[in-house]
């Protein structure tokens, strides 16, 4: 019997107390802002890295609830795994129920093989689940196969802290060869999503003054702050999608041939199932099948986030607004970047005549994208054939924005990330979930992958 | 609302008038009050009772402030004293100064006394169908004439019309992240939509939208000429407006405001309104959008026009909800109780009053066609009305009565 299966044998043997564990810190409100909450994610975590015998050091950042960073010493090799403790309640805001018979957020039940509570998937029990891997070799052989050091961050805002800030202070403390971030369900066709980067995102108010107070609508000789937003916006996007500013697009890495393949080839379709949870008829310019999947992973876009002016509610108000915004949110491909993409709204704005309009920076971050055929993304993409009998896909990019971008500049590591999902799962409601044999199946996976980390 | 409605009531039934007081199914009471006069000459004054707060844009609490009348330096303060309650009173006051001085009135004289719930009060047609229209008036009394920045009185005669609607634009029934950026985006979808509305040069864009419009005569474009907007041009000044909205001037200010219909936003509202950043893609876009209408157009018809357009340029899916309408009115300039009007006001005021052949606010005063409609009232071009400040000056209270008496009588005479 090969070290691989019997730590295999041993998580199956232990199965049953991860799960507890993974309940009972899902079972903690941490949703990022709660200070008292967020405190006592973090003393289970310190607990767990401690009674596995890691290091632990507690990093306080600014803005920020702090980060936990626990190290299992272990050459040759070191790994640095990247996770958040805090519940993700940035677009929809965590809803306790009126009736106490419904599923609250944090039930943490196992019903149906399923564990429930928002952050079950993100990105508790994708954080335990490595844990767990590490805690199987060390049960099993005395000592991980690498160095492993858990990074897991305790995030305020959707932003996070200032990562530059931050990884100029702590990247000593962080170096290692490789990285694995969070993100990458399951797909429709239950094959386990790899994903080799992220999005970037430029986040803008753009604000319109008018007249210094509201008047009334009957004086319409004023200028209208509305309708200068409107127009504007009229400007900054066409019909078929298009961003219309000069130069958004001269950045965007063209897909290399064997991100094609690798990527396109096996990614499943599962717009459909999307369109169908969201109670629409079709999606934007009437995709599907492919064409959907360029967009998704490969287009950079701009989205309307906000639009506010006059006053809101029911009332017929006879008013003249006296200023009017927009949140606007651009999001990002390689090798875009969001402080580029900026100077390039500012300069059209101007070319178009709307130098007077504000515009707020609220928050941005760049892309991030590995080539499938290097050392890690094949690595683990090896792992995983081992691990997931239904296969494992490369998608080029996961679609929400992160971080990786950063680390990758100060560490000059590879990063590719997945998670314990699938395409199922409710991110961010309170039928958020995972599958417990998902769990295990990951758990698994994990391990294989510090097995071939220590080989490689 | 009750309380002022019963006030206004019994006031006017001691002054010999025979009064009902109308309970109203979606709005306050309505007071109609009649008592004959000498001649057989018939004006009706229309009044409101509440306190206007639709168009100042305010919070609610600051809606509240203001509300106890105070006297100083020649002032009356209180909010709702120029709009419309001095204005009505000084009616009711002329009437007993008229009662106290002769055996009846110089000719018939009924009070509509409105107490509405929203401006352009759906629930008044009817009654203005039922008590006004038998009576068949010469003249009709409407709220607001203000003396403008030159000291002249001024009267208004007809009325902008208005089609008040809600466009939403709905989207996903979930919350949907914007990463997911194959979704439609509602908020572009009303943006681009409400953008073909109308041109940068104000022009509105929906077919047809022009057709009715009727052009001001030789006579109301020589009236046109008299009006005074040196007060809009000072705000103007003091603000950090480069212009106003095309840089019109002098007579092109007067067009726009009195002549040209448009379309206005006054709403927007869809997804992330807070402080913080929400990247969520809106699950409906919202506005508010207001056209304003110069005779002859009919609100439905450009409610139809509207939906026409929005369907030609493929809006599909957007829901267009009437929250309110009214008709314009070119009510008649040259009527001979509109001359009675005009020569009161020489006789009280000792020099000719500003004629305004239109008014740029909203009302109804075309349920009341075909009589002649003159605004005339109590305040100045200062009073702020709807603003916390709100106020009249003493001396034009006075005059403002006179004024009343002087109409009753020249009426009477034609």
């Amino acid at each position: 019997v090969n070290d691989i299966d019997r730590v295999e044998a041993h998580i199956d043997a232990n199965f049953d107390r991860f799960l507890t564990e993974v309940q009972d810190f899902c079972r903690i409100p941490s949703i990022g802002g709660d200070d008292a909450r967020m405190a006592e994610a973090e003393r289970w975590l310190v607990d767990k890295y401690q009674r596995m015998g890691m290091h632990v050091r507690v990093l306080e950042v600014a803005d920020s609830h702090p980060f936990v960073l626990g190290e299992e010493p272990g050459p040759p090799r070191t790994v640095l795994i990247w996770n958040h403790y805090d519940i993700a309640n940035f677009t929809n805001p965590v809803v306790y129920p009126e009736n106490p018979s419904e599923r609250g957020p944090f039930s943490g039940d196992i019903v149906d093989g399923k564990l429930y509570a928002r952050g079950s998937t993100d990105d508790k029990g994708t954080l335990l689940a490595r844990v767990h891997a590490v805690e199987a070799w060390k049960a099993v052989m005395g000592h991980s196969p690498v160095g492993v050091k858990f990074l897991t961050v305790g995030k305020r805002t959707v932003a996070g802290p200032d990562w530059g800030h931050f990884l100029q202070t702590y990247h000593p403390l962080l170096g290692a060869d490789c990285c694995i971030w969070e993100a990458g369900a399951k797909d429709e066709q239950e094959r386990q999503v790899i994903t080799l980067g992220h999005k970037g995102y430029l986040y803008v108010e753009l604000i319109v003054h008018g007249t210094e107070r509201t008047w009334p609508s009957r004086y319409t000789i004023f200028p209208n702050p509305a309708w200068r937003l409107t127009w504007l916006l009229g400007r900054l996007k066409a019909p078929d999608e298009r961003v219309l500013i000069p130069n958004f697009y001269s950045e965007v890495r063209p897909l290399s041939e064997v991100s094609k393949r690798a990527i396109y080839d096996r990614l499943a379709d599962d717009i459909r199932v999307l369109l169908e949870e969201a109670g629409l008829q079709s999606a934007v310019l009437g995709v599907s099948g492919r064409a959907a999947q360029v967009r998704l992973y490969t287009e950079p876009t701009l989205a309307i986030c906000g639009l506010q002016a006059g006053l809101p509610g029911e009332r017929m108000d006879l008013v003249l607004p006296h200023e009017a915004r927009a949140k606007l949110e651009f999001r990002l491909v390689p090798e875009q970047d969001p402080l580029d993409i900026l100077h390039a709204l500012q300069t059209y704005l101007r070319d178009i005549g709307c130098d007077d309009v504000e515009v707020r920076v609220l928050g941005h971050s760049a892309p991030y994208a590995v080539e499938p055929d290097t050392w890690l993304p094949q690595l683990v993409m090896r792992a995983a054939e081992r691990a997931y009998p239904d296969g494992a896909v490369f998608a080029p990019m996961a679609i929400g924005f992160g971080d990786r971008h950063q680390f990758h500049h100060w560490l000059h590591a590879p990063i590719v990330g997945f998670a314990v999902g699938y395409a199922g799962y409710k991110i961010e409601t309170n039928e958020e979930h995972i599958r417990v044999e998902d769990y295990r199946q990951q758990t698994k996976w994990v391990a294989r992958i510090l097995a071939e980390l220590a080989h490689s | 609302m009750r309380v002022t409605a019963d006030w206004l009531s019994s006031r006017l039934a001691r002054l010999g008038f025979a009064t009902e007081s109308i309970d109203r199914t979606g709005s306050f009471p309505l007071i109609w009050a009649r008592r004959t006069g000498a001649s057989s000459r018939r004006i009706v004054c229309f009044d409101h009772y509440e306190i206007a707060d639709h168009a100042t844009g305010a919070p609610p609490a600051e809606l509240l402030t203001g509300l106890e009348p105070s006297i100083s330096q020649n002032r009356l303060s209180c909010r709702g004293v120029a709009d419309d309650k001095g204005t009505l009173l000084a009616r009711l006051q002329a009437v007993e100064a008229l009662l106290a001085t002769h055996a009846e009135l110089p000719c018939e004289v009924a009070f509509l006394l409105e107490g509405k719930h929203q401006v352009s009060d759906p629930t008044l047609p009817p009654y203005v169908e039922r008590l006004v229209k038998p009576l068949r008036p010469d003249l009709v009394l409407w709220e607001t004439g203000p003396k403008d920045e030159r000291e002249r009185p001024t009267v208004s005669l007809g009325a902008k019309g208005f089609l008040y609607t809600e466009i939403v634009a709905p989207g996903a029934t979930v919350q949907l992240p914007s990463r997911l950026n194959i979704f439609p985006n509602p908020a572009w979808h009303l943006t681009l939509a409400l953008a073909s509305l109308k041109d940068r040069d104000e022009r509105v864009l929906v077919d047809g939208f022009y057709d009715a419009v009727r052009p001001f005569s030789a006579e109301e474009e020589r009236l046109l000429e008299q009006i005074d907007t040196s007060d809009l041009a000072r705000t103007l000044e003091q603000s950090e407006l480069g212009g106003f909205v095309l840089g019109e001037r002098g007579r092109e200010v007067v067009h726009r405001l009195f002549g040209e219909p448009s379309v206005t936003i006054c709403a927007l509202e869809s997804g992330d309104t807070g402080p913080d950043v929400r990247v969520a893609i809106p699950r409906r876009a919202r506005a508010k959008v207001e056209f304003r209408l110069v005779a002859d157009q009919e609100p439905f018809d450009i409610l139809d026009k509207v939906r026409a357009h929005f369907g030609q340029l493929g809006f599909e899916g957007l829901q267009i909800n009437v929250m309110g309408d009214s008709t314009p009115y070119a009510s008649p300039v040259t009527d001979p109780f509109i001359h009675a009007v005009q020569r009161a006001a020489v006789r009280v005021y000792g020099q000719p009053m500003v004629v305004k052949p239109n008014s740029t606010g909203m009302s109804q005063k075309y349920l009341f066609r075909p009589a002649p409609t003159a605004g005339i009232g109590v305040e100045y071009w200062g009073s702020h009305a709807e603003q916390p400040d709100e106020h009249i000056r003493l001396e034009d209270y006075r005059q403002g009565i006179k004024q009343v008496i002087a109409t009753l009588q020249e009426a009477a005479a034609v």
